[in-house]
């Protein structure tokens, strides 16, 4: 395992983020959950508490995503197009290590993104003096494991589509995963006996980035903080699918003419 | 040399239609109040901050049924999920707010094959056992019918549902704030059939002011009655309990044949109805003020 040439191209990625100024739409768009919140202050927050908080993780969950998905996405196709992937191939690492070490970048970029407005948030509801409950650290915790699966998702997209096209069904994956399995599950009541092994096998593959929103616990009052096990699972849940998605993607870009 | 002919038809039939566009009376056309998308037809712009408006009281509505569920995602049982033996999860008796034919949308562990993925599931999501569930106390919900009327003053449930949770308090003040927000509807929705039942309905249960109640029942009916056949379903719900309690207020007011008009025209509009009959035999004893309640289509 080469840690410090993954260590520096995270680092890159980080720095080209920076100054690509992405990380000023994440400030923008803190800046305007700001405003929402004084325009929600206007009819006062008595009662709205619960409404306000869930807008807020729906509003955290949903732009955070959207940068990681866009940071991921570009990624490697930007490399390629831009033609500085042939100095970064000239040292002394593999393609595994640059497909590992960009992905590392993008999810520390998402991270980074989702904190940041996570803490706009949290300044913006204190302000209404809107508390939350000790769930909201596993909150931030297992939708930081999300993010790092999203990022994971959109690289190995991006490896065999167009940036756009990775982009788009990535968010579809990604932002459709709760209906599409909600959607199977309901078909699967109705279906005929020989299709029912078909819907268990798709679920069972399918992915389910819904598993990493504790977002309506953490909205709605008096729900427990989930059981270690299940923070535990979800961590294994990410590490293997996360890993299954940077194998396609090395798969792909190991053979790739670049 | 078809297609050319074709060509000419259709030309000629969109010219024709064109000339005559101005003379064309629309056939169904009435002055009819109108809601949910439709409200806000006027222009494009208007349409576009319509729809807005409108998906966003919608999303409200759903929000404020998730809340009286403390977060759990309820959803509609399915025809096939009847027919597999699926029970639905409903409410307590006592804690019923409003009528709930439905299941949570994550499943019970005895609808889930996904095994510790399912549990998983529930586990992170608000989700609980919701066989004979209760509800969080409805006035916690009141700030979002406020807020969705705000956004959107043609949502006539905003208003009717908003004041039925103000007038659960039953005191003199709780209704006296559940009127203040339905007058605030009517002066918004002046032609609604619901508001103007609804503001009745308090007058008969909460005044056991009969006289009050009649003139806006007999407003509301005529409202209702002059566009049966274009209303929408909320209103068409209020009219048939415009007709149950103005021919009961008619009956404790010893009206016996306004009581019979009313029901014979409310068979005539909602034929399947069970109250009217009675009212129009005059069989139907006891007091409206008790019985609207229990008489009311769709819950409250």
């Amino acid at each position: 395992m080469k840690l410090y040439a993954w260590g520096a191209l995270a680092q890159g990625v980080v720095l080209e983020s920076v100054r690509r100024k992405d990380l000023w739409v994440v400030a923008i768009l803190g800046f305007l959950i700001m405003m929402a919140a004084g325009t929600l202050g206007f009819f006062g927050m008595q009662g709205l508490q619960i409404f306000v908080k869930d807008l807020s993780v729906s509003v955290l969950g949903m732009f955070s995503t959207i940068v990681a998905i866009l940071t991921a996405a570009r990624m490697l196709p930007d490399e390629i197009k831009q033609r500085t992937l042939y100095p970064l191939l000239a040292r002394p690492i593999s393609r595994f290590d640059l497909i590992i070490g960009k992905t590392i970048g993008s999810v520390l970029v998402s991270w980074i993104a989702f904190l940041v407005l996570a803490a706009l948030t949290g300044i913006a509801l204190l302000t209404f003096h809107v508390k939350f409950e000790p769930i909201m650290l596993q909150y931030l915790l297992c939708k930081m494991m999300g993010l790092a699966l999203t990022c994971s998702l959109a690289v190995a997209l991006s490896a065999y589509m167009t940036p756009a096209a990775g982009a788009t069904m990535s968010f579809i994956l990604v932002f459709g995963s709760s209906m599409i399995t909600r959607a199977t599950m309901m078909a699967y009541i109705g279906a005929a006996p020989e299709l029912k092994p078909v819907i268990r096998i798709f679920t069972a593959i399918f992915p389910e980035f819904t598993l990493f929103d504790l977002g309506g616990r953490v909205a709605n009052l008096n729900w427990a903080p989930v059981p270690v096990w299940v923070v535990l699972f979800l961590f294994g849940y990410m590490f293997f699918y996360s890993s299954s998605f940077l194998g396609l993607a090395w798969l792909k870009f190991r053979r790739q003419a670049v | 040399m078809k297609a050319h002919l074709l060509l000419i038809s259709v030309l000629g039939g969109a010219g024709a239609f064109s000339l005559n566009a101005g003379n064309v009376t629309p056939i169904v056309n009435p002055p009819v109040r109108v809601s949910g998308l439709d409200a806000h037809d006027g222009s494009a712009a208007a349409s576009l901050l319509g729809q807005f408006r409108t998906n966003n009281s919608a999303w409200l509505w759903v929000h404020t049924d998730q809340y009286l569920h403390n977060g759990v995602h309820m959803r509609p049982i399915t025809d096939a999920e009847r027919k597999a033996g699926i029970q639905i999860e409903g409410p307590r008796a006592d804690s019923v707010i409003y009528k709930e034919v439905s299941i949570t949308l994550v499943p019970s562990p005895e609808r889930d094959y996904r095994g510790i993925v399912g549990d998983v599931d529930r586990a992170v999501n608000a989700w609980k056992p919701m066989k004979n569930h209760t509800h969080n106390d409805p006035m916690q919900t009141l700030p979002l019918f406020r807020l969705m009327t705000w956004l959107d003053p043609q949502f006539i449930d905003g208003w009717t549902t908003g004041a039925s949770v103000l007038a659960r308090d039953r005191s003199p003040a709780g209704t006296a704030k559940a009127m203040k927000l339905l007058n605030e509807g009517l002066a918004q929705n002046p032609d609604s059939v619901d508001i103007l039942t609804e503001i009745a309905y308090l007058d008969i249960t909460r005044k056991n002011d009969l006289n009050g109640a009649i003139p806006l029942l007999e407003h509301a009916r005529e409202l209702g009655f002059s566009h049966l056949g274009t209303i929408a379903d909320n209103e068409r719900d209020a009219l048939e309990n415009t007709y149950h309690w103005l021919a009961l207020c008619y009956r404790d007011t010893n009206r016996p044949l306004d009581e019979r008009r009313v029901a014979a025209q409310g068979i005539g509009a909602f034929p399947d109805d069970k109250v009217l009959p009675h009212l129009l035999a005059g069989t139907a004893p006891g007091d409206s003020a008790k019985e609207a309640d229990s008489m009311r289509v769709g819950g409250e």
